[in-house]
């Protein structure tokens, strides 16, 4: 083996050697060199046959390739027509575009990302990436556009297409003298200052990122690799930037950057002193031999640059101020360069105006000093910058937060979401809102952030001014802790230390300003942003008592003079955080004091009304809330309900034409219809419903129809096959057919209706498992709807599903049900799957009952649908007494709740459980 | 530290640690390697190298990690990279679809070996008896062409300069290429190259 090795080292050696004469010499080398070995030569030669063989292969290859690009350039993302591609980078491939949707023309670069799955850390850096460059609305820094996911799951960034060149070659090209050569880059430094500013180091810039278009007009791009971080923290940045070697271009790259130190502004201060170097002399600081990490140790960190003088001028005379200021910028040592861009380019300034340059002077001392004068409003200042920062780090969260909020105020006003979520940061998010963020840095800046507002209380003396930018800085660093989307972010208890110090502040200041709107409203506002933290936390009880704390506020607001009609729906939203607070199965359970808290909204509302009626964000709410009313009692008594419902249909009939046309309130329309018939379903009027049923079902195919990919859509679509199904399957049911007159074969036709609408439902889960198959939560419904189906098609004489299928399906929903975070709704489903499982070897009546009595205390003994679950499952475990004694309780919950008695299906199948004695 | 630890025991010669090793790393670049070989029509070859990076940052404490640790994790994602898609070529060639598609070149300077064609087996064979003869190319193969580093980064993470991995990668590709396709025999052409 040693012999081939040695072999193979000789012919590598002849075969460099022979290549490296021209063509015509080769064959004579060859034969100098291999002498009386013929074998080595032969054996070269063939190699260098290969060598020519491999470079045509390779030719045609590439040729072929170059077909295919041209071919790919006819594709689109979104609206946008692929053209041709203009470089691969670090961060993708980046196309030239063009927009064509008929309302206007417009080329743009998209940089897309091909990492179809769950490359998270890929993503995460794309997000970071849109973030940073959203907040940057500059007009040297090019703009991003839009951004979202392509139909193959791409995610993609479109920004200003920049038709122009690098800064070098423009330079070059325009025969640009020293002076022009100043301006331009007294420009670039205006960019990047920019960015500064806004807490953004770019951390690559060099020529190809620095493009001048034909008016002379760099602009700077790529962001791809840029950090956000604190001014004054270098420690924050060393955390997330030792991200991969080369990850900067190493001619461009500081001493820093090469050793994997904290990356700071003085990072982009060096590469612009090495940019200027380029620009000044055509030549590069420092020759490279080859790029190992020893070569750039050795030249980058130790070797001290030539100065620009040193060489060649090509472009003008260049003289020691210029040598300085290159220098100065181009120091190992950061703090040795320019302090700021902006410094950087004011001496430029100096030396264009021929007066003296601070580079010259060195003087450290007079730069620093201007550093240190920090006072209270810089304190304040510095603080509200962290917090805007952190809000664009959150930006996910804010937009979440908002959006859950809206959701749960107006499904009908999600025109406003669905804009949104059109918009640069929604969609994107939406995939990505499990991706754990750079949570390092947030909880370094949130504590920096809390150490410079408490230093400020500290120092504050009841200032109203004052106490008020502290509230709303409490309040809204609160609201950032309590962000559940990033994990390590994710801190209640944090957040809720916040929101105190907001209230203990607020509730001294109102004490003092009774009668002041803006403090009432903080104080306000403070109340219920920790009454939603504390329900996020868990703590209904304390979290109900907040959001009433709220609301008495809000209550006073309203009354004062000069009240606004936004302020008065704020107030509404408060009543309606609280209706929810209160009424859902997971809070207090109480819908009584849910409903009381809906009314007060729409009181709320009809005020803003009543000063403004054509007010929209107020009546695209209202609807909602007659539906969250109609919500609570559906079962108890559908026909309040359903009148709940129908006015909801009014007002939003009532709705300009406009507002109902986007894709949203079509959805919400359809649902209302959905709701409709559902409650005719409940009174057992199973003939009225049907046509609804259809109507709404016919809304939502269309829907998911023109966009296959939404799952939302799917979902609402299993929603209203769902209920069709539960309708017809209570107009087969005997005890509830009876009720409309129908006879057997009209039953059975309904289980066959049922039946079909079950095998919709199961086709519809299957269809969301396909678009998104990380959709666990779908399963157990799944298994749920197949039970039922299971059991219709006994019900017809249909072959039942095999043991094992029935077995893994009831293990599915006792799972879900069992599992830590079950809802009461998935208690149901499973008692439901043990109760329907005729198969005797699976029956598990006692389990049925555990569970059924957790969903009981679940719904806190206060909801008449669960009580008949339970009795169901204490009849089929044999436990007739007790099944009596809580279907009374049942029926004694809806006698006490239902003034009118409704409640035709519940109390029928209640009193059913008492005669079955 | 674990995957440091098992790193350095595998560069040091028990085999037995990469069985170890494997299933801790090998579904995360299963993943990298998923993303490499749809790229399809965005040959984006860098990609392949900054995801290893950043799974490298998460699997291993970043700051304790020295270089030595990162250059071993580099050589050994390469050579998960290689097993991955010679594994996805094999079974593309088992379940006979493979070549239908377009061609997509492994990399740029490697457009005769299709990903996932039966081009990457006899690719694969060469670089086993090359292994043999001189396995610091295979080396530099895998890191340039499986993980889709540059010639930059693989000439860092072997330690020698870029010159010598350009040197060294062009007499590899011409002796792996007549490996695999080799001369037709009893044709001689000129002698002039």
């Amino acid at each position: 083996m040693q012999n081939a090795s040695e072999r193979l080292a000789r012919m590598e050696a002849v075969f460099h050697e022979v290549l490296e004469v021209g063509p015509e010499l080769r064959a004579t080398r060859l034969q100098e060199l291999c002498g009386e070995d013929t074998r080595l030569l032969a054996e070269v030669r063939k190699l260098l046959r290969a060598a020519e063989r491999e470079r045509s292969t390779s030719g045609a290859k590439r040729d072929q390739q170059r077909l295919d690009e041209a071919e790919f350039a006819q594709r689109s993302i979104g609206p946008y027509k692929l053209q041709s591609l203009l470089g691969r980078g670090g961060t993708g491939a980046v196309y030239l575009a063009q927009r064509a949707d008929g309302q206007y023309e417009k080329t743009v670069a998209i940089k897309v990302i091909d990492v179809p799955l769950a490359t998270e850390l890929f993503r995460d850096r794309f997000r970071r990436e849109r973030q940073i460059l959203a907040g940057l609305d500059h007009p040297l820094i090019a703009r991003l556009l839009d951004g979202g996911v392509s139909e193959e799951g791409s995610p993609y960034l479109v920004m200003d297409y920049v038709a122009g060149v690098p800064i070098d070659q423009y330079c070059t090209q325009r025969a640009l003298p020293i002076e022009e050569r100043l301006h331009l880059f007294q420009r670039v430094c205006e960019a990047v200052q920019f960015a500064h500013q806004n807490l953004v180091v770019h951390r690559d810039l060099k020529p190809d990122n620095i493009l001048v278009s034909d008016d002379g007009t760099p602009h700077l791009l790529d962001f791809g690799t840029a950090k956000l971080l604190s001014p004054e923290d270098a420690a924050l940045a060393s955390q997330s930037t030792r991200d991969g070697f080369l990850s900067f271009t190493p001619q461009y790259a500081s001493p820093e950057q090469v050793l994997g130190q904290p990356v700071t502004i003085g990072s982009d201060v060096y590469s612009l002193g090495a940019l200027l170097f380029v620009l000044l002399t055509g030549r590069q600081p420092y020759q490279l031999a080859d790029f190992s990490t020893g070569e750039m140790l050795r030249v980058i960190v130790n070797l001290p640059p030539a100065r620009p003088s040193a060489g060649d001028m090509p472009y003008g005379r260049i003289d020691a101020d210029l040598d300085s200021i290159v220098l100065k910028a181009l120091r190992k040592r950061p703090q040795e360069r320019y302090a700021t861009i902006q410094q950087f380019s004011a001496d430029v300034q100096a030396f264009l105006e021929h007066r003296p340059v601070e580079a010259r002077r060195g003087s450290m001392r007079y730069q620093a000093a201007k550093f240190v004068r920090r006072n209270r409003i810089a304190l304040l200042a510095s603080s509200l910058l962290l917090l805007t920062l952190l809000a664009g780090v959150g930006g996910v969260y804010w937009q979440a937060r908002v959006s859950n909020l809206e959701r749960r105020r107006a499904e009908a006003r999600s025109a406003d979401l669905r804009e949104l979520s059109n918009s640069l940061l929604s969609e994107l998010d939406e995939a990505l809102k499990d991706i754990p963020g750079t949570t390092g840095a947030q909880t370094l800046l949130v504590t920096r952030v809390l150490d410079h507002l408490d230093r400020m209380a500290h120092d504050a003396n009841g200032d109203r001014e004052t106490t008020l930018d502290l509230i709303h800085a409490y309040t809204n660093l609160g609201n950032v802790q309590s962000n559940t989307y990033y994990q390590n972010l994710g801190d209640a208890p944090g957040a809720l230390a916040s929101f105190d110090k907001a209230l203990a502040l607020a509730s001294g200041l109102a004490a003092s300003h009774p009668q002041d709107r803006e403090v009432l409203r903080s104080y306000a506002a403070a109340l219920q942003a920790r009454g939603e933290t504390l329900s996020n936390a868990g703590d209904a009880q304390a979290s109900a008592e907040s959001l009433k704390a709220a609301v008495r506020v809000y209550d006073q607001v309203v009354q004062l003079p000069g009240v606004t009609t936004a302020l008065i729906f704020e107030a509404a939203i408060a009543y309606e955080v609280l209706g929810n607070e209160s009424g859902e199965d997971a809070g207090l359970g109480d819908p009584a004091a849910a409903a009381i808290a809906y009314r007060r909204a729409i009181d709320m509302d009809n005020l803003a009304l009543h000063m403004d009626p054509n007010f929209m964000p107020v009546r695209r709410g209202l609807p909602i809330m007659h539906m969250h009313i109609g919500n609570l009692v559906l079962e108890t008594d559908p026909a309040k309900a359903r009148s709940e419902f129908q006015t909801a249909q009014q007002l939003f009939d009532a709705l300009p034409a406009e507002q109902r046309q986007k894709r949203a309130q079509i959805r919400f329309g359809a649902l209302l219809v959905r709701k409709i018939a559902a409650a005719d379903a409940e009174l057992g009027q199973y003939d009225l419903a049907a046509p609804l049923f259809s109507q709404a079902l016919a809304t939502y195919q269309h829907l998911s129809d023109t966009d296959v990919k939404d799952v939302g859509a799917l979902a609402d679509l299993y929603r209203v096959l769902n209920d069709q199904a539960t309708s017809y399957e209570y107009a087969a049911d005997p005890l509830l057919a009876e009720h409309a007159g129908q006879g057997p074969e009209v039953r059975r036709r309904n289980l066959q209706a049922a039946a079909a609408s079950l095998q919709q439902c199961a086709a519809t889960i299957h269809r969301i498992f396909e678009i998104a198959p990380s959709q666990e939560e779908w399963k157990p419904t799944l298994a749920k709807v197949e039970l039922r189906l299971n059991a219709a098609h006994i019900g017809l004489g249909l072959p039942p599903l095999s043991v094992a299928e029935i077995s893994s399906a009831v293990a599915e929903t006792v799972k879900a049900a069992e599992g830590p975070h079950s809802a009461a709704s998935d208690i149901d489903d499973a008692v439901n799957a043990l109760l329907l499982t005729k198969v005797a070897a699976l029956r598990n009546p006692s389990l049925a009952v555990q569970l059924a009595e957790r969903g009981v205390a679940l719904t806190h003994q206060q909801e008449a649908s669960y009580m008949l679950l339970l009795a169901r499952a204490q009849r089929d475990n044999q436990q007739t007494a007790a099944a009596a004694a809580t279907a009374t309780r049942g029926l004694k919950l809806l006698a006490d709740l239902v003034s009118g008695q409704t409640s035709f299906r519940l109390r029928r199948l209640l009193e059913n459980q008492l005669r079955l004695d | 530290m674990e995957i440091t630890l098992l790193l350095r025991k595998w560069e040091t010669g028990e085999p037995e640690a990469l069985e170890e090793l494997m299933p801790l790393v090998y579904p995360q670049l299963r993943e990298v390697a998923a993303a490499y070989i749809r790229r399809e029509r965005q040959p984006d070859i860098f990609q392949a190298t900054m995801l290893v990076n950043e799974l490298y940052l998460r699997l291993v404490n970043q700051r304790k990690a020295g270089w030595e640790d990162r250059h071993h994790f580099y050589a050994f994602a390469a050579r998960t990279m290689r097993m991955i898609l010679i594994d996805n070529a094999r079974s593309n060639q088992a379940s006979m679809h493979g070549g239908g598609t377009t061609h997509v070149p492994l990399n740029d300077d490697l457009v005769w070996v299709g990903i996932g064609s039966p081009d990457m087996l006899d690719l694969n064979r060469a670089l086993e008896e090359l292994e043999v003869l001189d396995s610091k190319k295979v080396r530099a193969i895998e890191l340039r062409y499986f993980l889709g580093c540059t010639a930059e980064e693989t000439a860092t993470l072997m330690q020698v300069s870029k010159a010598k991995v350009d040197r060294d990668l062009r007499f590899a590709r011409t002796w792996l290429f007549e490996r695999m396709f080799p001369d037709q025999e009893g044709h001689p052409e000129t002698e002039t190259v």
